[in-house]
């Protein structure tokens, strides 16, 4: 057993202190960086709920509101119902697509320019 | 140039423009638009889509309505923001385009070239960003131009 480790044992001594400095210092930037962009990733969570707790709400309530409303005027057609209804769902879900998009770009672009700065205090380290 | 806090400010305007209008739509649903319910009481089905057409787009043009809305009643935003939050915000209604044209409602359009003009000048928008201005009101009098089409076709019904 000793054999098939003794190569690892071989590390300087100094070497290892400046490794263990790095990380400390790696880690340190990290959690600089993390601490600055607190606000950001609340932000993303925020928006995230936002927009899945009014998914939830049209499907759960509006929607359902809205076809008892319609259902129960008898003067309107079948055909008119049904019509209305596809095309307000096919419209919210268009648009629920284009929000999602946004975020999903926003939470792209945050996590560029987080990897980037890490680089930049990685390189420094 | 685009920074990432012009970035921050397009992305949270454009979501607060497609929720509010997600809630005009939800609104006009469940407290009965007259233009809407208009459309629904129709017995006529030519008649119907065409009114149901002149809801949906009205609604759809509505998005870039609430975009200039919010422009000019924050005249704290920089030149430099409307511009970007403009041409972001372009490119983000196109793709909502794009979903609308799949819609059933929009087959045999009242206005035939309503997709393709819009189309069109966002596109313009989007590559000679220097004109923005220039493409922006362009595609309100497009806007302005349709509506106006739209309610001369429904005019003779509503006399009716």
């Amino acid at each position: 057993m000793g054999e098939l480790f003794g190569q690892y044992a071989k590390v300087a001594e100094e070497y290892q202190r400046q490794d263990a400095e790095a990380l400390y210092q790696y880690e340190e930037h990290y959690m600089r960086l993390l601490r600055n962009y607190a606000g950001e990733i609340r932000d993303i969570q925020s928006m995230m709920e936002s927009l899945r707790k009014e998914r939830e709400n049209f499907y759960r309530e509006i929607l359902p509101e809205t076809e008892r409303q319609i259902q129960a005027d008898s003067i309107l057609s079948a055909e008119a119902k049904t019509q209305w209804i596809g095309e307000f769902r096919a419209n919210m879900e268009n648009s629920f697509r284009i929000s999602e998009e946004l975020i999903s770009h926003y939470v792209t672009a945050n996590q560029k320019e987080f990897k980037d700065m890490l680089k930049k205090a990685f390189d420094r380290v | 140039m685009f920074n990432e806090d012009n970035y921050r400010f397009c992305t949270r305007l454009s979501l607060q423009i497609m929720r509010d209008q997600r809630e005009r739509i939800c609104q006009d649903s469940i407290q009965k638009d007259v233009d809407l319910y208009t459309a629904l009481h129709e017995m006529d089905p030519r008649v119907r889509h065409l009114r149901f057409q002149y809801y949906i787009v009205k609604w759809f043009d509505g998005h870039w309505n609430r975009l200039q809305y919010l422009l000019e009643h924050h005249s704290e935003y920089t030149i430099d923001q409307r511009k970007q939050i403009t041409i972001f915000f372009a490119k983000k209604f196109t793709g909502l385009l794009d979903g609308l044209s799949g819609s059933s409602i929009m087959v045999g359009l009242g206005c035939p070239d309503l997709l393709k003009a819009r189309r069109d000048i966002l596109r313009e928008m989007i590559e000679m960003t220097e004109k923005w201005e220039k493409y922006n009101d362009e595609l309100r009098l497009q806007m302005k131009k349709h509506e106006e089409q739209y309610k001369a076709l429904i005019k003779p019904y509503n006399d009716q």
